[in-house]
C-alpha cells in the first residue's frame, strides 16, 4: 500500500516534488496523520523507520542511542507533521527532520562526547563476501564507523554516506568549512586504516 | 614532482576534482599515491553503496506510540515559515476544559437547585417587569467588564487558528462552547431569579473562566 514511501533519496538526490506525482497513498497517510489519526502515523513509521535507523545507527554509533534517537526523531515527526507541505517527498522530509534532530541532539548531550562506542555487530545486515571472496568493504565499513570519534562519524555520514555538501555541513554543525573537510579527511584515513587491519 | 601527493589532494581528486598535470604526472608513476587514490575511491564507492535501510528493534513502535500517548502531543501546522516550533499539548488543553466543565456544572447546579438555593429573597411578582429591565443592563454592566478582553483574546487566537490543526481548532472551540454555554446558563438563571447574588457571581466567574482560557491558550501557543 505504501511502497512508494520506501523510495527514500541521498541529500543529493532530493528534488522538488510534482504535488501531482506525489502517491496518493503517501499524501492520504500523511493527511490522515496530520488530523491526528495515530494508525496512519504508524504506517508511516513502518514504511520509513528501518532507513531512519539505519541513519541514526550510522551518526549515534551504538544501537541504544540509535533506538533512542529513532524515537525522538519520530515523536518530533509527529508534533511537526503540520509543518510537511509536500514541497519534497515525505521521506525527504522525515530524512532533514532526522538530520535536524540528531545534530541538535549532539549539541544538547554533552555526554556523548566522552562515550565509547561500540556497536554489536549483529546490529549490522549483510555481512558477506565479494565475488573475489574477500570480505565486502560494505560490511566493514559499517562495524568500522561505530570507532570513529563522533565528530568524524558524523561528517563522515553525512558527506559520503548521505550526500551533504561540505558548507552544509557547517552551516549544520556550526564549524567553518575548512574544519568540516579537517575531519572528513581524517575520517577516511581513519576508517581506511580500520579497513586495512 | 618527487613528493608524494598530500593527502589533501588525494581526497580532492576522489572527489572529482580533475588533477593537474603535475598531478597526473605523479600519479603515472608513484605505485604509492596511486593505491591510495584507488583505495579511497573504493571506501567512497562502498559508503554510497552501504544499505540504507537497518530494521529497528521490533519495540520501537510501542515506545513511540507511548511517548506520544503520554504527551498527547497534537501536530500543528505553522503556515509561516517560522521556525518557531509550536507545541500544545491535551493536557493543557485538558486541564483548561476540567475548569471550564468545572464552572458549567456548578452553574448548572445552582440552576437546578432553583432560585431559592441561595437564600436570598425573591423579587416580588408584581415587580418583575421592571425588575427585568433593570437587571438587562445590570447584566450588560457585569459582562462588560469582561467583553472587551474576551474580544482581544479571542482575536489573537482567530489570529492563530489558520495555523493550527483541525483537531487542535476543534478542541479549542468545544472548550469555548462549554464555557459560553455555562455563561447563557448563568445569564438565563439570573434574569429568572435577578436577586441571586450567587448567580450574579457565577456569571462573572464564567466570564472570568473564559478570559482565562482564551489567555492561556494563546499563551500556549506563544510560548510553544
Amino acid at each position: 500500500m505504501i511502497s512508494a514511501l520506501t523510495h527514500y533519496p541521498s541529500r543529493s538526490r532530493m528534488p522538488a516534488v510534482d504535488p501531482e506525482r506525489v502517491p496518493m497513498d503517501e499524501r492520504a497517510l500523511v493527511q490522515q496523520a496530520q488530523r491526528g489519526d495515530v494508525r496512519a502515523f504508524e504506517a508511516l513509521y513502518h514504511a520509513l523507520s528501518s532507513r531512519v535507523f539505519a541513519l541514526c545507527l550510522r551518526m549515534c554509533g551504538d544501537r541504544d542511542a540509535a533506538t533512542e534517537a529513532l524515537q525522538d526523531v519520530f515523536v518530533r515527526v509527529w508534533e511537526r507533521l503540520g509543518q510537511f507541505r509536500g514541497e519534497s517527498t515525505f521521506a525527504t522530509w522525515v530524512h532533514r527532520v532526522c538530520v535536524n534532530q540528531l545534530l541538535e541532539q549532539r549539541r544538547s548531550d554533552a555526554r556523548r562526547d566522552a562515550r565509547v562506542v561500540s556497536m554489536d555487530p549483529t546490529d549490522l545486515p549483510h555481512a558477506g563476501h565479494n565475488a573475489a571472496g574477500d570480505v565486502d568493504i560494505r560490511f566493514d565499513l559499517d562495524h568500522a564507523l561505530p570507532r570513529l570519534s563522533d565528530g568524524a562519524r558524523r561528517v563522515f555520514v553525512l558527506h559520503d554516506m548521505q550526500g551533504y555538501a561540505s558548507d552544509e555541513i557547517a552551516r549544520l554543525l556550526g564549524l567553518s568549512e575548512s574544519t568540516v573537510r579537517v575531519q572528513l579527511h581524517r575520517a577516511r584515513k581513519q576508517l581506511m586504516e580500520l579497513l586495512q587491519r | 614532482m618527487t613528493d608524494h601527493l598530500s593527502w589533501d589532494t588525494i581526497n580532492i581528486i576522489a572527489d572529482g576534482r580533475v588533477p593537474s598535470a603535475p598531478e597526473s604526472a605523479h600519479l603515472a608513476d608513484c605505485v604509492d599515491c596511486r593505491m591510495q587514490l584507488a583505495a579511497l575511491r573504493a571506501l567512497l564507492g562502498a559508503a554510497q553503496q552501504a544499505p540504507v535501510a537497518i530494521d529497528p528493534p521490533v519495540d520501537a513502535w510501542a515506545r513511540i506510540q507511548r511517548a506520544i500517548d503520554e504527551q498527547k502531543t497534537v501536530p500543528l501546522p505553522r503556515h509561516t515559515s517560522s521556525a518557531r516550533h509550536v507545541r500544545m499539548s491535551h493536557r493543557s488543553l485538558g486541564a483548561a476544559a476540567v475548569l471550564l466543565i468545572a464552572v458549567s456544572s456548578a452553574v448548572t447546579a445552582v440552576v437546578l437547585r432553583g432560585p431559592r438555593a441561595d437564600n436570598t429573597p425573591a423579587a416580588p411578582r408584581g415587580a418583575e417587569d421592571g425588575a427585568t429591565a433593570m437587571l438587562v443592563s445590570d447584566i450588560g454592566a457585569i459582562e462588560q467588564e469582561y467583553l472587551s478582553s474576551a474580544s482581544t483574546l479571542r482575536a489573537a487566537l482567530d489570529q492563530e487558528r489558520p495555523a493550527l490543526a483541525p483537531a487542535t481548532v476543534a478542541l479549542v472551540e468545544r472548550n469555548l462552547r462549554i464555557i459560553d454555554d455555562a455563561i447563557a446558563e448563568a445569564r438565563a438563571a439570573l434574569i429568572r431569579d435577578p436577586a441571586s447574588a450567587a448567580l450574579r457571581a457565577l456569571l462573572r466567574k464564567s466570564h472570568e473562566q473564559k478570559i482565562d482560557f482564551l489567555r492561556r491558550t494563546t499563551a500556549l501557543l506563544h510560548e510553544a
